[in-house]
């Protein structure tokens, strides 16, 4: 992987705000997982130098941290929250319908797609909810599984489901307005 | 404000040290608490949870601050809700604890049985088998039988770590004590968690840990197999060994150590504990001095005489025949223990011989390794044989013997002919070599007497601190190899006639109790070593650096 | 006595016409609290802030200002306060909305905070997974800094705190403020011993630091303008103030109802606000707080003493709204993150969902935790899967037991309270479909299962 004089300002700029280096790891791995989509030793070692770490303490913090991936992913990452309020409204059925649609098996990576179950997402009254990279959907009931791929497959399609980085504006008027409502 | 205080521990009450954790209070007055993650010379970690027991203090009233007592005027007692780590609770006044309740024990066969269920139990071919703390707690604390249905997990085994350590992770407890090493000790954490809850397991970056010297103290406070060292491997049961309290000769650093061995054969070489030295470490080289000692010097094994094999009390004899001649000179070892440097002394000032003695000096880590690669060049000064610091080699004596000022050179252990001594010195005096091994001086030294190693002796060493360590033999000497001290004592009886005719290093140390005044007391050291007073002894220009426990004099 | 809303705390929530700029938090008085606040001496808000008695919205619900006043001051050291946006108990999701439609009144209310105990510096730490509410916060602290309600001489007060917001990366310990502060210092989050680790004295840094819920720093303006005393009036006297109750899982309207504290019950905050069950099914269990709150059976009685001594009955549908009425009945009001179970739910599911988020969860460092809730999780999916045994009731129970009050942080009681309590009052539930597993043998087993909640 390159690492970039850009990435290296935007990791400085992140460091400047905390009062100890280290505790600008958690964003500045963010960043590079945004950047990269995964990290490899390169990543592992640049951070660790940037944050004034051993490596083996930032592939710690990576392998501890579900959003952080030592893998490269799928360019449509689906993470179906499986916890009780969601699974209450159907969505271990739904995943294992999207597993069906999109011929992924839940915790793998094929083609554009990575499907998995994840814990809470912290929408718990509008379930079952799937996060799609940095956007969120919710209410996608299971009988709506097609429908909601096809809605999935269009937008990848037209670029909006790109995943953009944290640092970006946030989208629409600042709602947490979801893309797709099942 | 009183450094005692008042507790009860079991319905017992005790005085002890006051700012100490409760478990180590405990232990203080005999009341075993188990434990995994917590090491003394360690942060707390609080982690494994098996120091847990009960503890209450005295209760207060809430508004007047008011102690409250019981219908019967003692103190009432305010147990806590839930059991406390042992290893995280300070002592306080007037603290009850409980350790011995059924609530306790629950507790202790509860947590065995949550670490057991994912261990390998692969105890038959485990290392650690025999020291193995979970091997010990489970055998006293544990319930015997398990009640874990599903499959065991399964995770990285026979992981190399920088050459020299085997990492199991599916014997790890995940103690954290490892880590904790890494980080407060060596200050570079070479090992880390990885992965989350029970998946857990320690690991090493790749190259992690590489050119560290520190590194095989982590396999000393593994409490279970997980980390073994490579060298000892499958080598030999631990039971079937047999230890000794040993003193490092690494440095002047004087790290306490334990050396195993079984039929004369050394195994390996651990730390021992000692608050005042080295704390619960040692180096890595150290624990391979050792192997030194046997595999890279030949072993002097018997008497020669001009190249010739002869008897030990033939060689003796020759030597005191030689010495009577004049213009004597010893070439002492920093490896010699103090008894011997001080009998050395005598027969120097018997003989009005000059003594020298040669440094070795190398880079001093900061730590547990220091600049002089001896371990009791203060016991040449304390003794009296030297007063100002050795060259780096024996270019003067070899100038006077050149002269023909020195005609006779009592060598221990240095190699004359890496030190300035050239063959044509040998032709011009005669050079007795008393060592354990062979070297480019015994190969045309006069007379060789073939003497113990360090390994073989016991004595007593003044480290760089200034505090005098006595230490046990390891190993016994081979057949025709004499005792270092016998022999200085009989030349000392033949030539100077002194009181020593019945050596032994009981009546040594007595002797030289009397006659030193900073060894006054030698006789019975406590384990943890004797600071004796080095002040006479501030100008010398010693080169060790600071270190770990240790400042040199004149600095802070 | 209906159900009825009382919006304060979610005043702007999904208002029509709302956006989350900040002119229209000025516009609605947004603001004027911190600008009359940095007037008013530091001590005499914290004062204000104990008197009002409100407690920490985060689950544990201690007093807030009992939490300021532990605060070490006499070490010399920068006092940090931590927001703590890390929504992330099954079940919770009241924070989310403040997040993402009134950010600024969590900055106001974090300015208001970090001024009233001098905070040097304040952290907020949000769920990784709350990508958009990250963008939307940081933008209002842009606005906000702008304004000089954040950064330097706030106010022209002259006094300086600046914001930080961090993002978690999907992390359920990170929850546990100590947790949290080890992750925030750059670490992976494991909560740390106390003592000596109280946040009070040796948090972030090992200096003295203040770690509060969202919902929970959203109160002290309100503090501030309406006074401690009348806060401490709203609701109930033992826990004054609203709650934000999420009501998620099988009920007709699930959704977030903020409502007076002790104003209403259970029973009338599921069927008025929430519109009862399902059609044609009946209400069977609730998880009052969040998913490690002990569940309560729909049909279960409690004996409660009242205050004058007198003891009477209630069921789990007559249970007030406040923290105490909870407590009465053995269990929390945690987080209000209510989960509502009917009888189409199978037990046994329900609970090998909850056991294995704990398992995924559990951050591993002490033993009890990162064992105890993998072993049970792995018990109960074995009873779902069709291979239960008999002993397996008495075993999840008492690998619970073992688990209870020894671990380090809190998170371990909560991973272990719902198998406690679920297997005690549902215990009926699981010796059936054992029973039933082992009378059906070989495929059946697994035909039997209908794989609805794992």
């Amino acid at each position: 992987m390159e690492i970039d004089s850009q990435l290296e300002m935007e990791c400085d700029a992140l460091i400047g705000q905390y009062p100890q280096k280290r505790s600008a790891a958690m964003m500045v791995m963010h960043l590079i997982q945004e950047r990269f989509g995964y990290f490899d030793d390169t990543c592992v070692e640049f951070a660790a130098k940037k944050l004034g770490v051993e490596p083996i303490e930032v592939y710690g913090m990576l392998s501890f941290y579900p959003m952080y991936s030592d893998k490269p992913r799928g360019r449509v990452h689906i993470k179906v929250c499986r916890t009780l309020s969601c699974a209450l409204s159907g969505s271990v059925k739904l995943g294992h319908e999207l597993s069906k649609l999109t011929g992924c098996p839940i915790g793998s990576t094929k083609g554009v797609y990575t499907l998995e179950f994840v814990e809470c997402l912290g929408n718990c009254t509008n379930g079952p909810n799937v996060q799609v990279n940095d956007k969120l959907f919710e209410g996608v009931a299971p009988e709506d599984a097609e429908k909601f791929m096809e809605k999935i497959a269009a937008l990848d399609k037209s670029g909006e489901l790109a995943q953009k980085p944290a640092s970006a504006e946030p989208q629409g008027e600042g709602f947490d307005s979801p893309a797709y409502k099942g | 404000m009183s450094d005692k205080v008042n507790i009860n521990i079991n319905g017992v009450d005790y005085a002890v040290k006051a700012g100490q954790n409760v478990l180590s209070a405990c232990r203080s007055v005999g009341v075993e608490i188990p434990f995994f993650c917590y090491y003394p010379h360690l942060k707390v970690a609080g982690s494994c949870r098996m120091c847990l027991v009960s503890v209450g203090t005295p209760a207060r009233d809430r508004q007047t601050g008011q102690l409250i007592k019981n219908e019967d005027g003692t103190a009432r007692i305010a147990w806590m809700p839930k059991p406390a780590i042992a290893c995280g609770t300070a002592v306080c006044e007037n603290m009850h604890i409980v350790t011995d309740s059924e609530a306790i024990s629950q507790c202790r066969q509860s947590i065995l049985e949550f670490i057991l269920l994912n261990h390998p139990l692969d105890c038959p071919i485990c290392d650690k088998a025999g020291e193995c703390k979970l091997q010990e707690y489970a055998n006293r604390y544990g319930s015997g039988v398990s009640r874990y249905v599903e499959s065991k997990s399964v995770k990285p085994k026979r992981r190399e770590v920088a050459g020299k350590i085997m990492l199991d992770a599916e014997r790890c407890i995940l103690c954290s004590r490892c880590i904790r090493f890494c980080e407060e000790v060596i200050g570079k954490p070479v090992l880390g968690f990885v992965k989350r809850g029970a998946k857990t397991e320690i690991s090493v970056y790749p190259g992690g840990g590489e050119g560290l010297n520190y590194l095989l103290n982590v396999v000393d406070i593994c409490p279970v197999g997980a980390l073994t060292e490579k060298a000892f491997r499958f080598k030999m049961r631990a039971w079937f060994l047999r230890t000794a309290r040993t003193i490092s000769a690494e440095s002047s650093a004087g790290v306490n150590t334990t050396t195993w061995s079984r039929g004369g054969e050394i195994y390996r070489v651990t730390p021992r504990a000692n608050d005042f030295v080295n704390g619960s470490w040692m180096s890595d080289t150290g624990r391979y001095v050792h192997l030194g000692a046997a595999a890279g010097k030949r072993r002097l094994s018997g008497a020669r005489l001009d190249s010739t094999s002869c008897s030990l009390s033939y060689a003796v004899d020759r030597s005191v025949e030689i010495l009577r001649l004049s213009g004597f000179a010893i070439v002492a070892s920093a490896f010699m223990t103090v008894e011997e440097m001080f009998l050395l002394s005598e027969l120097a000032k018997v003989c009005k011989a000059r003594v020298y003695m040669v440094s070795h000096v190398a880079e001093d880590d900061g730590f547990l390794v220091s600049a002089d690669r001896t371990p009791n060049m203060r016991g040449a000064f304390v003794t009296g044989l030297i007063d100002r610091y050795p060259g780096k080699d024996l270019s003067e004596l070899a100038q006077l013997v050149e002269s023909g000022d020195v005609r006779t050179v009592l060598c221990f252990d240095e190699d004359l002919k890496a030190l300035g001594f050239e063959a044509r010195h040998f032709k011009k005096a005669n050079v007795i070599y008393c060592s354990s091994a062979e070297n480019a001086t015994s190969a045309c030294a006069k007379v060789c007497v073939p003497l113990e190693n360090e390994f073989e002796k016991s004595g007593m060493w003044i480290n760089r601190q200034f505090r005098l360590q006595s230490f046990e033999a390891a190993v016994e000497r081979p057949k025709g190899v004499s005792s270092t001290v016998a022999f200085v004592a009989e030349l000392l009886a033949k030539i100077g006639g002194d009181e020593f005719s019945e050596p032994g290093v009981e009546l040594v140390r007595r002797v030289m109790a009397q006659r030193v005044p900073q060894l006054e007391g030698c006789q019975n050291i406590p384990e943890e070593g004797m600071p004796i007073d080095g002040s006479a002894f501030s100008r010398v220009a010693f080169p060790e650096g600071p270190a770990f426990k240790y400042a040199p004099s004149g600095s802070k | 006595m209906g159900a009825k809303q009382n919006r304060i705390i979610y005043r702007h929530i999904d208002l029509d016409g709302w956006d989350a700029s900040i002119e229209k938090y000025m516009s609605d008085g947004g603001y004027e609290v911190l600008k009359s606040a940095v007037e008013r001496i530091p001590e005499d808000l914290c004062q204000e802030v104990l008197k009002s008695n409100i407690r920490g919205r985060g689950g544990a619900g201690f007093p807030i200002g009992m939490k300021w006043k532990f605060l070490d001051r006499r070490s010399g050291k920068p006092i940090y306060l931590i927001c703590n946006a890390d929504e992330s108990e099954p079940g919770t999701c009241k924070d989310r909305l403040l997040i993402y439609q009134d950010p600024h009144q969590i900055i106001e209310g974090v300015m208001c905070s970090a001024f009233a105990i001098r905070a040097k510096q304040a952290f907020i730490y949000i769920r990784g997974e709350y990508i958009n509410g990250y963008r939307v916060l940081m933008r209002a602290i842009q606005q906000a800094r702008a304004k000089g309600f954040v950064g330097d001489n706030i106010c022209g007060s002259g006094y300086s705190c600046d914001i930080t917001v961090c993002r978690g990366a999907g992390c359920y310990v990170c929850g546990e403020e100590t947790g949290l502060i080890s992750s925030l210092a750059g670490r992976r989050a494991y909560p740390r011993i106390k003592p000596p680790y109280f946040p009070a004295a040796m948090g972030l840094y090992d200096c003295p630091t203040a770690v509060n819920n969202v919902e929970t720093l959203c109160w002290v303006p309100q503090i501030f303008k309406l006074g401690g005393e009348a806060v401490s009036k709203m609701g109930v006297q033992s826990d004054p103030g609203t709650h934000i109750w999420g009501v998620s899982g099988l009920v007709k309207n699930p959704g977030r109802y903020e409502i007076d504290s002790g104003a209403c019950t259970v029973g009338e905050l599921l069927y008025d606000l929430c519109g009862g069950p399902l059609a044609g099914r009946r209400f069977k269990a609730i998880i009052p707080g969040g998913s490690s709150m002990k569940i309560l059976r729909w049909d279960e009685k409690f004996r409660i003493k009242g205050a004058d001594g007198s003891e009477f009955e209630r069921r789990t549908e007559d249970i007030p709204l406040d923290a105490v009425s909870f407590q009465q009945c053995g269990t929390a009001l945690g987080s209000c993150g209510m989960i509502v179970m009917d009888n189409t739910v199978d037990m046994v599911e329900a609970l090998a969902n909850l056991n294995q988020f704990y398992a995924h969860e559990s951050c591993g460092q002490c033993t009890p935790c990162r064992e105890g809730t993998t072993w049970m999780s792995r018990i109960t999916r074995r009873i779902c899967e069709g291979w239960g045994r008999e002993a397996d009731v008495d075993l999840l129970k008492s690998v619970a037991d073992n688990m209870c009050g020894r671990t380090i942080c809190a998170l371990g009681e909560g991973a272990a309270w719902p198998t406690q309590s679920n297997v005690s009052k549902f215990r009926e539930e699981y010796v059936e479909k054992i029973r039933r597993q082992e009378t059906v043998g070989g495929q059946a087993r697994l035909d039997n299962n209908a794989y609805r909640l794992i």
